[in-house]
């Protein structure tokens, strides 16, 4: 294997600080699963979900622990990897599984109705005409997370921003805790994942939402591609990597926000879709009255089998 | 029997409160590898970068980053070089007051990036240092030293190592108002849930008042 290649690969930080809370959150998901599959009968707690869940915590692992990490200091297109994993593939896994509830069950039964109580009065404080209940719900409404969500993916791509955070860990941690707190506020609404304090968007509503991300994604990415000088001076002041020069770098990092990070949109409004196409052949089969039954003196031939029917 | 139960609901209670407050660590992110001194300069087959961490550096803790590329002749940018990776270098750390030295071999293993060398220090006098570097070419051996300058008959002569250098202050220990800051913004976090949680609590049900017999309501229908 070509040395740096090599020593690229052999790049993981496996910081206790990052590992145990992972490992943490996904004994206490396991276990919850566990709990309501022996319960239920798998609606709940179905492999899926639990397939999510893990792919979530691994596109966490892979974003923060593995040689992507350490080349994002190197490589301005292996932090954009880091980027769509932390803002694009882990969230939305994670929230699929609708991770709350399933928290829940993982608690003893005792702390586990105190705390449904409490969300229960949480719910019940947000509903309330309240200035500050009042503030909350529409900070946190979809049209705001999606509004934060830009704001907050534009704002660290910004030229200066994004070498602050490169120069300062404790800015590059900032950087981390936006993107994927604005991701979870955005995706919770996509995923209508539990707890849930808005009413839930219709599922057409949500296929716009989701799709609605794409222009300022593209925007962003298209910028990139096609600037004529780096925009961030910092991977001047790095040892280059394959030959990459600090532009073409750029680009590719462009291109990735681009086009891959517009897939995992175009996959989200896809599977949305499909949902909400199966939701209404579903709903129209339910609707469908049954077939006339046909008397026996009125078919043409009497010698074929009918349908059973009931009249 | 109550009392093992409260001890189990109290320690899983501690372990959610530990997981809360680890809960947004797995965000940590690395930044840079600390301050850069010398950005991509040319030393006889290498070009050179050099970082320091921690940064501002303070008494007994000290790294240096080293990260070597190919000096390609004819290339104005410096950036053609391809990484260096089997050099043998030697950190050198003097203080200019009193003439102490520290010195350590950086090498790939103390490093994150294993494309880069690291040396740790623990310098225990503040003032200015001088921080030399020694690169021996790929299989010349320890840098400096005469014997590294014998190589093997078929391999061509090692070249004199090349040294960089440059100077840093070393800072009395800090106070960690870093950590003092993060724990006061943990207890502020911590105030707020529990703000909310009062605030979100429902009112004790009224006791209802003892009937007497005054205070009878009267029967549907009314009472002639």
């Amino acid at each position: 294997m070509n040395p740096l290649t090599k020593a690229l690969l052999l790049s993981w930080d496996l910081r206790p600080e990052v590992l145990v809370p992972l490992i943490l959150l996904a004994a206490l998901h396991y276990t919850g699963w566990l709990r309501l599959r022996r319960r239920s009968d798998g609606r709940f707690a179905n492999h899926w979900r639990l397939a999510s869940y893990t792919g979530g915590i691994l596109a966490l692992a892979l974003a923060l622990l593995s040689p992507i990490d350490v080349m994002s200091g190197q490589l301005f297109s292996a932090h954009m990897v880091q980027h769509l994993l932390l803002m694009m593939v882990a969230p939305p896994l994670l929230l699929l599984a609708n991770p709350f509830p399933t928290f829940l069950w993982a608690l003893p039964s005792r702390l586990r109705a105190s705390l449904s109580a409490a969300f229960r009065r949480l719910t019940a404080w947000l509903a309330r005409d309240a200035f500050l209940s009042h503030g909350l719900l529409k900070a946190t409404a979809p049209s705001s997370a999606w509004a934060i969500y830009v704001l907050v993916f534009f704002a660290w791509h910004d030229g200066n921003a994004y070498s602050l955070a490169l120069r300062f860990p404790a800015v590059h941690r900032l950087e981390h805790f936006t993107f994927v707190g604005a991701a979870l506020l955005f995706w919770w609404h996509v995923t209508a994942a539990a707890p849930r304090f808005h009413p839930k968007p219709a599922q057409w509503m949500r296929v716009a939402y989701v799709l609605a991300m794409i222009p300022p994604n593209m925007l962003l990415g298209v910028a990139l591609s096609f600037a004529a000088t780096p925009i961030y001076p910092y991977y001047e002041s790095v040892p280059r990597l394959y030959g990459l020069s600090v532009l073409d770098d750029q680009i590719w990092g462009g291109l990735i926000m681009w086009i891959p990070g517009s897939m995992m949109y175009v996959i989200a409004a896809l599977a949305l879709l499909a949902r909400l196409l199966m939701t209404a052949e579903h709903k129209a089969h339910s609707r469908r009255p049954h077939p006339p039954v046909m008397r026996l003196h009125n078919r043409a031939d009497e010698s074929r089998p009918t349908a059973v029917a009931c009249s | 029997m109550r009392n093992s139960q409260h001890t189990i609901h109290t320690r899983l209670l501690a372990l959610l409160l530990l997981t809360g407050l680890l809960l947004p660590s797995p965000l940590l992110a690395h930044g840079g590898v600390g301050l850069q001194h010398l950005n991509n300069v040319p030393a006889g087959p290498f070009r050179v970068y050099v970082w320091s961490d921690p940064e501002p550096p303070q008494v007994g803790e000290y790294h240096v980053t080293i990260a070597l590329t190919e000096n390609v002749e004819g290339d104005a940018t410096g950036l053609a070089g391809g990484p260096v990776l089997d050099a043998y270098i030697i950190v050198e750390l003097l203080h200019q007051e009193s003439g102490a030295t520290l010195s350590a071999r950086a090498t790939h293993d103390d490093a994150l990036n294993k494309l880069f060398y690291e040396a740790s220090f623990e310098p225990s006098q503040k003032g200015n240092w001088t921080v030399q570097v020694r690169i021996a070419s790929p299989g010349c051996g320890p840098a400096g030293s005469v014997a590294a300058q014998q190589p093997a008959s078929s391999a061509p002569p090692c070249e004199p190592p090349q040294v960089v250098s440059f100077q840093d202050e070393i800072l009395p220990k800090a106070f960690p108002w870093q950590a003092v800051l993060g724990g006061i913004i943990s207890l502020l976090l911590m105030a707020g849930a529990m703000l909310l949680y009062l605030m979100t609590r429902p009112p004790a049900p009224a006791e209802s008042p003892a009937p007497g017999n005054g205070q009878r309501p009267a029967p549907a229908g009314g009472s002639s």
